[in-house]
């Protein structure tokens, strides 16, 4: 067991140490100069350049500044930002409890969404729910978020007056970027559970088990649909980056706070040092959570803690 | 896949090495990278399967409606004259925000613009990015993924991890560092996007040349004395075709809905008008009352995609009978 860990981590490292280096040296390479971004155009003497020079750090080696961002990023400092000249993890820490709740809050909703409707279209196989379910969460799965947040405000808000449209802080103001969220990434998972059930149905042991008289509903339950969650859980994983980036879309469609607001504004500035923090936050709390995600994967499943170890 | 243990998504391969008995090639793989695309999962596979047994004629109903939906914005993108006014920026401020009537069956926006023409007029930039990109990325990302899987070794490794450090950045975010680094045109739009494509594509097709690569025929052409270069170009990249055609159809419509997001974020190139990710914004602060500005262009987006996965679907089991 803490061989699995111990393996995911040391392989997590280098992974997110080279996400690092992509986004520092694409953002530090590519645009023009740092100090017409800083100044934004306006005139400066040449001393006050210089000044910016060294407050930033600009003047040393690029693969010194790298080392310095690694090594600052490590201790939670991304630097200042290029348009408030404020450290930019203390916007960010401010904002990034928003991202959070969503995140978790679509999560949530997926797994419960993905698995029960999975389930659902299962049992019923054939039938008109069965079709019906699998149609929806196809469509689902096929709107961008920017149709069906606008869709959910205009039907659930502005149509049936259930939830606020935008904003965030309050739970009500939660609810419909996180179904935008989970509508768009539980189709997939509803597909994978259902065509499990469908395999887990029909082996050897589930006959074996209705042989020895056990009844359907502990069958389906404790037999099937638990066979059924072991690759969900993993695909429950992949989905996480589906919705850490639709999030960066949904606080703009809900006008909610949050990392991804903060990121399209850092974007629109040019304000590197906060797109890098960014990016990186996501980037290492998605490499994180798939960790987790394959640690409980081995719980669910011994037969990967035996093939791991061999 | 099984050998490279060395990336977060390995169990999901396991997962579909152990469900599949057949299980070995990287196309399985691309359910799980893209997420969303489930109609192409292997248990998928399997009931697509029997549904195509069971009624050809309602599979083959559905390929005619995507072909020829997309044919259509195919034909907007080249002859937009044809199918809407000359001018789709034309301002008519008295017939702003009317609804769907038999002047303008979907409406105006709040310029009083048609947003059939605006629809019309977006199509060809949406397909330039959808179809460049896709053509870009995966041109690049197939040729690394097929080197790497059929050389192995160290450069397969190199490649590879680099691949994995690529996709632990969600697909938007990738195009987005780009986007943020260079000036809002269409063509850097189009790079940034192609970039996001290049691991999932690298990854898809290394599996596929893997998979290739253990085949008897493969040996015999070794075992004859043909080189390296001739292998690859002979044998394995035509058995990586079939993979790689059905990834770029579904990735073009992924393009789309990235770069319509990119729009909808204002993030999108300036020079593009009318472009449908701007006109789902612009309609955003008006869809209480005047939703179709937002919502037509949505429903385009989003029967491109669909019509563009069914599409991807029916043409790997055209390219690869033996499979389909």
């Amino acid at each position: 067991m803490l061989g699995v860990v111990g393996r995911r981590i040391a392989v997590g490292i280098p992974v997110i140490i080279g996400v690092t280096a992509i986004i520092f040296f694409v953002l530090r390479v590519l645009p023009g100069n740092p100090v017409d971004i800083i100044t934004a155009g306006a005139p400066t003497t040449p001393a006050e350049r210089q000044d910016i020079i060294n407050e930033f750090g600009l003047n040393k080696p690029v693969l010194a500044q790298f080392g310095s961002f690694l090594w600052g990023a490590l201790h939670g400092n991304f630097g200042d930002s290029f348009a408030t000249r404020l450290p930019v993890m203390s916007q960010i820490s401010q904002q990034a409890m928003a991202t959070v709740e969503l995140a978790a809050a679509a999560m949530v909703l997926t797994a419960v969404l993905g698995i029960g409707l999975g389930a659902v279209s299962a049992l019923t196989y054939g039938s008109w729910i069965d079709a019906a379910i699998r149609a929806v969460t196809l469509l689902g799965s096929s709107m961008p978020i920017i149709l069906t947040g606008p869709l959910l405000i205009l039907l659930l808000s502005f149509t049936v007056h259930l939830f606020p449209a935008t904003g965030s802080g309050s739970f009500s103001q939660l609810v419909l970027p996180a179904l935008a969220l989970a509508l768009f990434a539980c189709g997939v998972i509803v597909r994978l559970v259902r065509s499990s059930m469908l395999e887990v149905k029909s082996q050897e042991f589930v006959t074996a088990l209705r042989a020895k008289g056990v009844g359907e509903a502990r069958i389906w339950l404790r037999h099937i649909l638990r066979n059924a969650l072991v690759p969900a859980v993993t695909l429950l994983g992949v989905q996480l980056g589906t919705l850490l980036s639709g999030a960066v879309v949904a606080e703009t469609v809900f006008g909610r706070q949050g990392l991804g607001s903060l990121l399209v504004t850092g974007i629109d500035n040019k304000d590197y040092p906060m797109v890098q923090a960014i990016v990186l936050i996501i980037a290492t709390a998605y490499i994180v959570l798939n960790i987790i995600v394959d640690v409980c994967y081995s719980l669910l499943d011994p037969r990967v803690r035996v093939q791991t170890a061999a | 896949m099984g050998t490279d243990g060395m990336d977060v998504k390995v169990p999901a391969d396991q997962v579909a090495a152990r469900s599949a008995p057949d299980a070995g090639t990287g196309v399985r793989v691309l359910p799980l990278i893209l997420g969303r695309w489930g109609p192409l999962g292997r248990p998928a596979v399997a009931r697509r399967r029997r549904a195509r047994q069971a009624s050809p004629v309602r599979a083959r109903i559905g390929l005619v409606i995507a072909a020829a939906f997309l044919a259509l914005l195919v034909l907007w993108a080249i002859i937009p004259g044809v199918f809407a006014g000359t001018d789709p920026t034309a301002v008519n401020p008295l017939a702003a925000l009317t609804g769907p009537s038999v002047h303008n069956f979907l409406g105006t926006d709040q310029y009083g613009r048609s947003i059939y023409d605006e629809l019309v007029y977006g199509a060809r930039p949406a397909l330039e990015v959808g179809v460049g990109s896709t053509l870009l990325g995966g041109a690049v990302g197939s040729l690394i993924g097929i080197v790497g899987g059929y050389l192995g070794g160290w450069f397969d490794l190199l490649i590879m991890r680099l691949i994995d450090m690529l996709l632990a950045l969600p697909g938007l975010l990738l195009a987005l560092i780009f986007i943020a680094a260079l000036p809002r045109t269409l063509s850097n739009e189009i790079f940034a996007i192609a970039i996001a494509s290049v691991p999932i594509f690298a990854r898809v097709l290394r599996g596929q040349a893997v998979q290739v690569r253990s085949r008897p025929f493969v040996d015999a052409a070794v075992v004859s004395g043909l080189r390296r270069r001739t292998i690859v170009i002979r044998h394995i990249i035509p058995n990586c075709v079939a993979p790689a055609m059905e990834l770029a159809t579904v990735y073009v419509g992924v393009a789309i809905v990235i770069a319509a997001s990119l729009s909808f974020l204002g993030l999108g190139p300036s020079e593009v008008v009318p472009d449908w990710g701007t006109l789902i914004q612009s309609g955003q602060g008006y869809i209480d009352h005047d939703w179709w500005i937002s919502v037509f262009p949505g429903v385009i987006v989003t029967l491109a995609v669909i019509a563009l996965s069914v599409l991807g679907d029916r043409l790997r089991g055209a390219l690869e009978p033996a499979r389909g």
